[in-house]
């Protein structure tokens, strides 16, 4: 067999699965409506929080929709046995490779206004309200982006989609000792240049 | 425990990262500075912070892709019963044990009784002619563990990377070429148990080895008109060839689209046709015709425009498009330098894939796999999902050996 390519997981040795993630003991053992019924609940556990997180790398929430129905679309040819390191780290992974993929080639870097964040503050917000946590948005990923790509990436994964940092190195391939220096120092940088409102 | 306020152990204690035995280390250390203290609630301040402004609220994907992706998790499921692939221990039907017997006897038998049409040019010094782009930088090659020695006496082929849009918005496709590139490919894998040497592997003969029907946008090109005795209404203008293409997306490059084009001949002629590919720079980053590795010298067999009669040849571009569902470019072609129907080149993203493009689409990953090429996109898992999903008990002979060669291979 070939190696595993970089685009996906390396098999690693499986930690122990997380409640409601398993997809069985085997492939074979799943029957096909059950296997169904694992993409139904990945789509509702996962669907919301992959937009959120491609959004941050492509600044485009119609492409970070696109690149996250094409994740769970992998994840539906995937051998479902093979997940056992875990559904979602596999799917950041997964989503993190697509969207790096499209970011790199596309040479247009959209500034923080051109941003498309749609329904950014939800169905429930009246407009001033939405304007008002847009503009919040807009303002904490400009400082975010005052980062290196680096410490950024760990940042939103920690405190936006709240990975560990084991699940961290699985998606970016940083030991969890740099993932750790890393958000030391983009937390001491940040609060350099957030205004005095928002510091401790 | 000493800390310095510098030590990232401190903010992995706030995350709660650290294991039992350290966080009680950090703690007792805290307890004991008061500048750790003051660091500490920093650092929980700053968590607080962003962990309360970075959430965002439940963005969700579009009723059609959810559907997109139950209809894939569907399919997935059916295709599943019919051909094991990947060592799963998944029990065949019953007939289709013999059918797999029977296909392996005609495929060796095949081979022990055809020679190659086609022998391998040697080395020579002039740069291939035809192709007017010219050969972009190759990626770096990833070997397979323990790959099979390349064959000393073929040209050493250098991978085809992506050409640049802006700077080369054409590129005149080949009409024709050879075919019995498969027969050695099936002879290293079945009979000789080994994968085939990375330069061995001519995509574009593989692919066209298999009569491909697409199901996209065609033009005709018809010849002088003839006046026929039989025809009362007029005069007949006989078919110099068809041009059909058919795009789908590109299963190991979800951002790209496969373009796929079939060239058929006239039935009782030979023609002269040009066909050259034109990107719309505007919507297109890069673009890649796959296979056509030329090595230092000419692959022979190869025709820019002499088609021969009753002949049908596939080709697949690889298209990146700066934006999804746009006007990817055109084809131009002409017969006999008498220019024939344009085909506009516009991806419709939710059109259904033809099975034949689906499965025009499973022998280009196939082929690049055995060549190592994207050697860090396609890997086994891609190869074997879309063997997968191609599976099924209808399958031509010709597309049921593809299929067992393609399990053979994955197992070697």
């Amino acid at each position: 067999m070939t190696e595993a390519s970089k685009n996906f997981p390396k098999v690693l040795t499986p930690p122990s699965l997380d409640a409601g993630e398993s997809a069985g003991a085997e492939e074979e053992t799943l029957s096909p409506h059950d296997r169904e019924k694992f993409i139904e609940q990945a789509l509702a556990n996962y669907e919301s929080a992959l937009i959120g997180y491609a959004s941050t790398i492509l600044y485009d929430l119609d492409r970070a929709r696109d690149v996250v129905q094409d994740t769970f679309i992998r994840l539906c040819e995937q051998d479902l046995s093979k997940l056992r390191g875990g559904l979602k780290p596999w799917l950041y992974t997964v989503c993190r490779n697509r969207a790096l993929d499209i970011h790199r080639r596309d040479k247009r870097s959209q500034p923080l206004d051109d941003m498309q964040w749609k329904n950014v503050a939800g169905p429930d917000l009246q407009p001033d309200e939405q304007v008002d946590q847009h503009e919040r948005m807009a303002e904490l990923m400009g400082y975010l982006n005052r980062l290196t790509a680096n410490q950024r990436e760990v940042i939103i994964l920690k405190f936006q989609q709240g990975l560990s940092y084991q699940d961290i190195q699985k998606v970016t391939d940083l030991s969890t000792s740099n993932i750790g220096f890393l958000i030391h120092t983009g937390l001491k940088r940040l609060r350099e240049f957030l205004p005095d409102d928002l510091r401790a | 425990m000493k800390l310095h306020p510098e030590d990232p152990r401190i903010t992995a204690y706030v995350l709660g990262e650290l294991g039992p035995d350290d966080a009680a280390a950090v703690e007792q250390a805290v307890a004991e500075d008061p500048e750790l203290q003051i660091e500490l609630g920093k650092t929980v301040a700053a968590r607080q912070f962003l962990t309360s402004k970075l959430t965002l609220p439940g963005d969700t994907l579009l009723p059609r892709q959810r559907e997109n992706i139950r209809r894939r998790a569907r399919h997935t499921r059916g295709k599943t019963r019919f051909i094991s692939l990947v060592g799963t221990a998944e029990a065949l039907k019953p007939w289709l044990i013999p059918a797999a017997a029977a296909a392996v006897l005609s495929v060796a038998t095949f081979i022990l009784t055809r020679v190659p049409e086609n022998k391998p040019a040697p080395i020579v010094t002039n740069p291939p002619a035809g192709i007017t782009a010219p050969a972009p930088v190759a990626p770096a090659r990833v070997t397979k563990p323990n790959p099979p020695a390349p064959t000393p006496d073929l040209p050493v082929l250098s991978a085809h990377g992506s050409i640049a849009a802006a700077e080369f918005p054409t590129l005149d496709l080949p009409v024709f070429f050879g075919k019995s590139n498969l027969a050695s490919i099936s002879k290293s894998i079945i009979n000789e148990q080994h994968l085939p040497a990375q330069n061995t592997v001519r995509l574009e003969e593989v692919l066209n080895q298999f009569s491909l029907r697409l199901n996209g946008t065609a033009a005709i090109a018809r010849g002088a008109p003839v006046w026929h005795p039989d025809d009362r209404d007029g005069e007949v203008s006989p078919p110099v060839a068809t041009l059909t293409t058919e795009m789908i997306g590109c299963p190991w490059k979800p951002s790209a689209t496969l373009l796929l084009i079939s060239i058929r001949g006239n039935d009782s002629s030979d023609s002269d046709v040009k066909i050259t590919f034109h990107a719309n720079v505007q919507n297109v980053v890069r673009y890649r015709l796959l296979g056509f590795t030329p090595g230092e010298g000419r692959i022979p067999g190869i025709s820019l425009t002499h088609l021969p009669a009753k002949s049908i040849t596939t080709l697949a571009l690889e298209i990146e498009p700066s934006q999804p569902g746009s006007e990817l470019g055109s084809l131009e072609w002409s017969t006999a330098n008498k220019a024939a129907p344009s085909i506009s080149l516009v991806h419709k993203k939710d059109a259904e894939p033809s099975d034949d493009a689906r499965f025009a689409a499973l022998v280009c990953t196939f082929a690049q796999w055995l060549a190592g090429e994207q050697a860090g996109i396609i890997d086994a898992d891609i190869v074997s999902a879309l063997a997968r999903e191609i599976a099924s008990t209808t399958l031509p002979a010709d597309r049921a050996d593809f299929l067992n060669l393609i399990d053979r291979s994955l197992h070697l």
